[in-house]
């Protein structure tokens, strides 16, 4: 019998390499398999994309013959570091409205009023629109109007490029800036339901003692509510402004006589003449114009990513 | 008396107050709603009107296309799939951009989540460079790939042993595979912070519960986490399918107009024909009427979309 209970256990006792134990000094971890293979897939991928990133910056900092012949660095032998690229490459983009020539410092401003404006009148929108109907209810009409959010997010329709280009036509809106803002102050898109979950997740107790203190409706939300949610306001401001500057096809289609500072980098990139034949002043713009939202995303990334985090989705 | 008195002014009160809700809401909705109506609505209704209609250069208006010809802008599409040009092809290679997205890159996003959700070593650091696609445009890494692809990739390729002369612009499927790769590669971040965010509200006590019976990470990821987000994963899930005829990779802001021909997909033939056609609008109806199409297929497929998900829905909930 004994026998036999000990073959058993040689047949079945298995050797197992996983849960690994690494044992330093007092310290003691258990490394299992699958967290392993999914951090070391996040490592290559993050290892990649740093890679090509410091390519392309090394290559945006040499010049033209280091970058045909020379190394992964810049060469001294070529004339080592060169940080005028970036100035050449800003200097040297302009992108033509008719025989009108529109340099960078336009463009600049340009994508500061577009991406600004916009930024405000869509989290405005969708910040107001939502609150109506996460508080107020009790009102029929304004619960029925879940339907358009569900129409406008869910549903797989949308009108096809040609038809906005006519509509806004048809308005006379086209190529104008008021015509832009007009197009994205839509109240019901995916920001709507951030904003909605911020709300409901908001005490009204807070509302109500402003009432009974006399506060109008407009005076509540304004001075009392508005001002609870201003970090996730402030948030979404934040990343429909860097989405508005990152975006190059819209202004080309609907806005072309107020070319921004992302047209202006992509329309140089397929220029034939001039610095733009040169690759490394070409990647030295496109480094060039991501390098202030790059700043931007630094400088509030625990915001921006805390509170995109806690957003999260419950179903 | 007296207390009928005190009733009707307490009603008159709260129906003062309900008014000044009334009015509140009516002033704010009344504007979005119109903003909804004329954006949205119309422009949907004008999309399917237009599907319909053809640019006259003698008027410079749009006309409908009457009796026979009222369906010549659908005729043409199935022309151009079967007879003329490359639209199978091209819908095939949306496929292809769309389903490696779906099959390959999506999973890698749940996953590459929950290593962040369980702040494992170096996640912080990760957290930031996985979510810079999403904060940097599009457009400048797409470049800077292409620019990598050409130079940089080459070299690797050549010192591996492997004779290629150019990334770009082959006659055989080099293209269409690097685009591939690289529009995988950059859908792997996903919805990095969303997905993040729904795991973190799981229950600690449940997971406590599952390392007291011995429960591992994968059980855990498994049994635990993807039941618990099965919802996120579900409204995800519903758009992709749909997302085949629109899917454009990366080619737009790689090439511009100039992309080879064997790498395009439908959404970017679709799209190149409205931007390159502004002038003489003779695409429109061409490009409303495929739009009409393709959503009259999504509808049936995010349906059956959403059916399956359903008749799996583990109904975890918390």
């Amino acid at each position: 019998m004994m026998k036999k209970m000990e073959n058993f256990e040689k047949i079945h006792k298995k050797k197992r390499i996983f849960p690994l134990e690494l044992r330093i000094g007092k310290k003691r971890w258990e490394i299992q398999l699958f967290p392993l293979i999914l951090w070391t897939l996040a490592t290559l991928w993050v290892l990649m994309f740093s890679f090509m990133l410091l390519w392309c910056f090394l290559l945006a900092m040499k010049s033209s013959i280091d970058a045909t012949y020379g190394g992964f660095f810049p060469s001294a032998k070529y004339g080592g570091w060169k940080l005028s690229n970036f100035i050449t490459a800003l200097e040297a983009v302009y992108v033509y409205v008719g025989t009108k020539k529109v340099l960078f410092p336009s463009m600049l401003v340009n994508s500061l009023l577009l991406g600004g404006g916009i930024a405000v009148i869509s989290c405005a929108a969708c910040c107001t629109a939502s609150y109506c109907i996460a508080k107020y209810t009790r009102f029929r009409l304004v619960r029925m109007l879940w339907f358009i959010v569900l129409m406008t997010n869910f549903v797989p329709i949308s009108a096809s490029l040609s038809a906005q280009i006519k509509l806004m036509t048809d308005l006379q809106l086209y190529d104008k800036l008021i015509g832009m803002y007009l197009y994205s102050g839509g109240a019901f898109g995916s920001m709507f339901l951030i904003f909605y979950a911020s709300w409901k997740g908001l005490s009204w107790t807070y509302a109500e003692a402003a009432f009974v203190d006399g506060a109008s409706h407009f005076r509540a939300y304004i001075q009392i509510m508005f001002p609870m949610i201003r970090t996730i306001f402030g948030v979404l401001l934040i990343t429909t402004f860097i989405t508005q500057w990152n975006d190059y096809m819209t202004p080309m289609i609907l806005l072309p006589s107020m070319p921004t500072v992302a047209y202006g980098a992509w329309q140089f990139q397929f220029r034939v003449e001039g610095v733009a034949t040169d690759i490394t002043i070409r990647v030295a713009g496109l480094i060039a114009i991501a390098v202030p939202i790059f700043i931007l995303f630094i400088c509030f990334k625990d915001k921006i990513m805390g509170s995109l985090t806690m957003g999260g989705l419950k179903g | 008396m007296r207390k009928k008195e005190v009733s009707l002014s307490v009603k008159k009160k709260l129906s003062k107050f309900d008014r000044g809700a009334v009015i509140f809401c009516s002033c704010l909705l009344t504007l979005f709603v119109a903003h909804w109506l004329i954006f949205y609505l119309y422009a949907n209704l004008n999309s399917i009107l237009l599907a319909f209609q053809k640019y006259s250069p003698k008027s410079h208006t749009y006309e409908f296309l009457k009796g026979s010809h009222a369906f010549d802008n659908f005729k043409w599409i199935f022309t151009d799939m079967f007879a003329g040009r490359n639209i199978g092809n091209y819908i095939l290679n949306g496929f292809l951009y769309q389903v490696t997205a779906v099959v390959i890159a999506f999973p890698v996003s749940i996953m590459f989540a929950f290593i962040i959700y369980k702040k494992m070593p170096m996640t912080g650091v990760y957290k930031v460079i996985l979510f810079l696609p999403s904060m940097v445009s599009a457009m400048v890494i797409a470049l800077l790939f292409k620019y990598f692809a050409e130079r940089g990739l080459l070299d690797i390729f050549n010192s591996m042993g492997m004779k290629i002369d150019k990334i770009f612009y082959t006659d055989g499927k080099l293209d269409l595979i690097i685009l591939l790769s690289y529009s995988t590669f950059m859908a792997m971040p996903g919805s990095l912070l969303v997905n993040v965010g729904t795991m973190s509200r799981v229950p600690q006590e449940l997971i406590e519960y599952g390392r007291l019976e011995g429960m591992t990470m994968f059980q855990e990821f498994i049994h635990l986490t993807v039941p618990m987000m099965y919802p996120l994963l579900q409204v995800s899930c519903l758009g992709i399918f749909s997302g085949i005829f629109g899917a454009q990779g990366a080619l737009y802001p790689m090439f511009a107009e100039k992309a080879p021909e064997q790498t395009w997909s439908f959404g970017y033939y679709i799209f190149t024909a409205v931007v390159t056609d502004m002038q003489s609008n003779s695409m429109f109806g061409y490009t409303a009427a495929v739009n009409l199409l393709v959503g009259a297929v999504s509808l049936p497929i995010v349906w059956g979309t959403k059916k399956l998900f359903d008749r799996f829905d583990p109904g975890a909930e918390f």
